[in-house]
């Protein structure tokens, strides 16, 4: 809270539990409602724990912008869970072919949220830039999701530098939408969503491999 | 290098379910770590979390009568688990002593399949221990033990009176204190066992945990991040060598195991 900098400690752990997407603080606000009417409704949600449904859940790591197949869900039956954020396996069929507007990791189950029409991705007033970064133009921790910084070097022979954006770089504020390293060489293809007006540059940034990519609000500091 | 690790405390709840969650979910690797809750008096993460009690520790117990190849053991933990948003595999206890109680007993006595020497680390989350219940039994099946512990006079009584016997018990014991205004060695010195580290009160890193609360960067939050500190070490297998270290060996008593070397604090 008080330091954001440097607490490596903080910083660098990957937490592998979400706590709860938006949608969840209904869950707040009818725990809020069973202490105010107390036994009855509380008799009423442990009633529910029981009550299983069938809900969509991730067989692999799908990153944002993904069309889901088939293959991509498995279903799980979880109790209790009306008016949390799932897609019940009865949309198994509907889900086939839409478009994730966000990255869901192996296991976990698809929130309600997470699908979208392609006019939802990217958004209003963004553009999404597909790059081929070489090795050291980007953090080997970078993930999808990450705000991130597309840094412009003046030529490509440059070193890649830090995230100085004064002489000579240009830089532009992102969301990493995917990443994916390629087997050899470590050169990973990554999709961009950058302000519609700055698409073109980064562009042909991109095309002309002057761009590094750099997390910013950064997990890993350094 | 630690693969199983026995959280408990000696009563008191002082947040073992929720420490022990938090330690699974920040395990370091890429196999990460999974959490089974094997709380005899009944577990809390089905209700916290909204899952069926099933696939959990009745169908584990059950299971590990049967397992006998260590591939099949190996795998019997991970598939009975089910996944947490976010990743964290969980392996949870029915909601009553009744049934909790008789899973675990069973499984104290097929304690192989938490013995997985491949895929990810397990962390039991053991609630309260009594002496010489299933729950004893089971824990010897973990290669390190992290009591839980508030920094008061009454539970750091209990645990020094229990220090001698729990240290025999197990290859390898630290305390993480929950609070308080003690130092480590003070504590250290007064129950005779090391501190591997302090998880400070945390309501909201407590609340996601419990899947009531969401967080942007919830590593960030102290019990999060005490979980992380402590993964990173016992993980590293360093946990002894880095911790503040209990008495010197010549007032161990001689059931405990041999007193760690280093002293400085990590
Ligand atoms: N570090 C913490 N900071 C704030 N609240 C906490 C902390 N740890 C646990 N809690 C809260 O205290 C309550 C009890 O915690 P928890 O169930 O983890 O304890 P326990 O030791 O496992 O108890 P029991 O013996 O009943 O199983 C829960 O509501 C939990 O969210
Ligand atoms: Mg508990």
């Amino acid at each position: 809270m008080t330091d954001r900098r440097d607490r490596s400690t903080a910083s660098q752990a990957q937490v592998r539990l979400l706590g709860t997407g938006p949608r969840r603080w209904r869950w707040l606000g009818f725990g809020a409602a069973l202490m105010a009417v107390g036994g009855l409704i509380a008799a009423t949600a442990v009633g529910r724990l029981d009550d299983r449904q069938g809900v969509l859940v991730a067989t692999g790591d799908l990153p944002a912008g993904h069309v889901v197949a088939a293959e991509d869900l498995k279903v799980a039956d979880i109790g209790g869970a009306d008016g949390l954020s799932v897609i019940p396996d009865d949309r198994l069929e509907e889900t086939v072919g839409q478009i994730l507007n966000v990255p869901v990791s192996e296991g976990s189950v698809l929130p309600n949220t997470a699908l979208g029409p392609k006019a939802a991705y990217p958004g209003a007033g963004e553009a999404v830039v597909g790059a081929a970064l070489a090795p050291g133009r980007f953090p080997a921790s970078v993930r999808p999701g990450a705000q991130v910084s597309v840094v412009i070097s003046s030529d490509s022979g440059t070193d890649t530098g830090g995230a100085q954006d004064g002489s000579g770089g240009q830089a532009f504020g992102a969301r990493l939408q995917s990443f994916e390293e390629a087997e050899d060489g470590g050169v990973a293809l990554v999709e961009l969503v950058v302000d519609a007006g700055d698409a073109a540059q980064v562009a042909s940034a991109a095309a002309a491999e002057r761009i590094s990519v750099v997390q910013v609000r950064a997990r890993g500091g350094d | 290098m630690a693969r199983t690790v026995a959280v408990f405390s000696l009563g008191g709840a002082p947040g073992v379910t929720t420490f022990a969650m938090a330690l699974a979910s920040v395990w370091p690797g890429k196999a990460g770590a999974v959490l089974l809750e094997a709380d005899a008096a009944g577990g809390d993460i089905a209700a916290w979390r909204r899952l069926p009690t099933s696939p959990g520790l009745v169908d584990l117990a059950a299971a590990a009568r049967h397992e006998q190849t260590p591939g099949a053991q190996a795998l019997a933990l991970l598939a009975h688990a089910q996944t947490l948003p976010g990743g964290l595999p969980v392996c949870v206890a029915p909601a009553t002593a009744e049934r909790a109680g008789g899973a675990v007993r069973l499984l104290s006595q097929h304690p192989r399949v938490l013995a997985a020497r491949t895929g990810p680390a397990a962390v039991m989350d053991l609630g309260r221990l009594v002496p010489r219940s299933p729950t004893a039994q089971l824990a010897v099946a973990a290669d390190t033990a992290v009591l839980l512990v508030h920094d008061d006079l009454a539970q750091l009584r209990r645990v020094k009176e229990a220090a001698a016997a729990l240290a025999a018990g197990f290859g390898e014991l630290g305390l993480v204190v929950r609070d308080g205004r003690d130092s480590d060695t003070e504590i250290a010195q007064a129950v005779e066992l090391p501190v591997w580290g302090r998880v400070p009160t945390d309501a909201k890193g407590a609340a996601f945990v419990r899947g009531e609360r969401a967080g942007r960067r919830p590593g960030r939050w102290p019990l999060l991040n005490a979980a992380a500190a402590l993964a990173r070490r016992l993980a590293d297998g360093g946990a002894t060598a880095s911790a503040v270290a209990g008495p010197p060996a010549a007032v161990v008593p001689p059931a405990a195991p041999p007193a760690p070397t280093a002293t400085g604090r990590a």
